[in-house]
């Protein structure tokens, strides 16, 4: 190997950039909500719908949905959106993990695909495709 | 030997993607094509590895040699 890139999908935010600006932003208003690294609003009601939540209203950049533990509410502020349920806290956190997680593989099959159609458009050849530890390796060669 | 690429899609999105048999300098120019085949993802950072050094000493150490060579075949 020679050159390693990273890189972030559309409609998320890198874990650290969300905390920061968590962090930096520390103001009442916000600590009442919990941070989410989703910026897309279409892939967090997809993320709700993979997660079963199907029950949601959007009023411009809020998004209501029903959940099991109350209604859950979500804002967008800056450049992500935050989440709460009301009084719940606690379970505010564990929806926004199983939230992320959802987010999450939605993006990886989307983006296995995406990259596998870009690949062929661009010539080059699947040599291999494999699962490790639930990330997905494809290997192209070019032709 | 044909240029590889390796993409890894993690399950929570994150991406990585490097570029295989390929050594040196080279490999800089690969940074478009990978950008190219991951489009709906941003480069948030990017290193140089092993072989980009390894090949870069060897080149290096070459140079040297060559020098030496020179410098010995002169009158």
């Amino acid at each position: 190997m020679s050159l390693e890139v990273f890189l972030i999908p559309v409609g998320i935010m890198a874990v650290k950039a969300a905390q920061e600006l968590h962090n930096a932003k520390n103001r009442q208003y916000e600590q009442a909500f919990e941070s989410t690294r989703i910026q897309d609003q279409q892939l967090l009601i997809e993320g709700l719908d993979a997660l079963g939540i199907t029950e949601h209203q959007v009023q411009g950049e809020l998004v209501t949905a029903q959940t099991k533990a109350g209604e859950a509410v979500f804002v967008r502020e800056s450049d992500r959106y935050l989440a709460q349920i009301r009084n719940e806290q606690e379970t505010t956190g564990a929806l926004v993990e199983e939230l992320h997680q959802s987010v999450g593989q939605i993006l990886q099959r989307r983006n296995v695909e995406k990259v596998q159609a870009q690949a062929r458009t661009m010539g080059m050849r699947l040599m291999e495709q494999r699962t490790v530890d639930g990330s997905v390796q494809l290997v192209f060669e070019e032709a | 030997m044909s240029k590889k690429f390796v993409v890894t899609i993690g399950s929570d999105g994150m991406i990585s993607a490097e570029t295989s048999d390929i050594t040196g300098a080279a490999c800089l120019d690969e940074l478009a094509t990978i950008e190219a085949l991951v489009p709906d993802a941003r480069v948030v950072d990017s290193r140089l590895t092993g072989d980009y050094y390894r090949a870069a000493v060897q080149e290096q150490h070459l140079s040297v040699l060559n020098t030496v060579k020179n410098q010995r075949g002169r009158p």
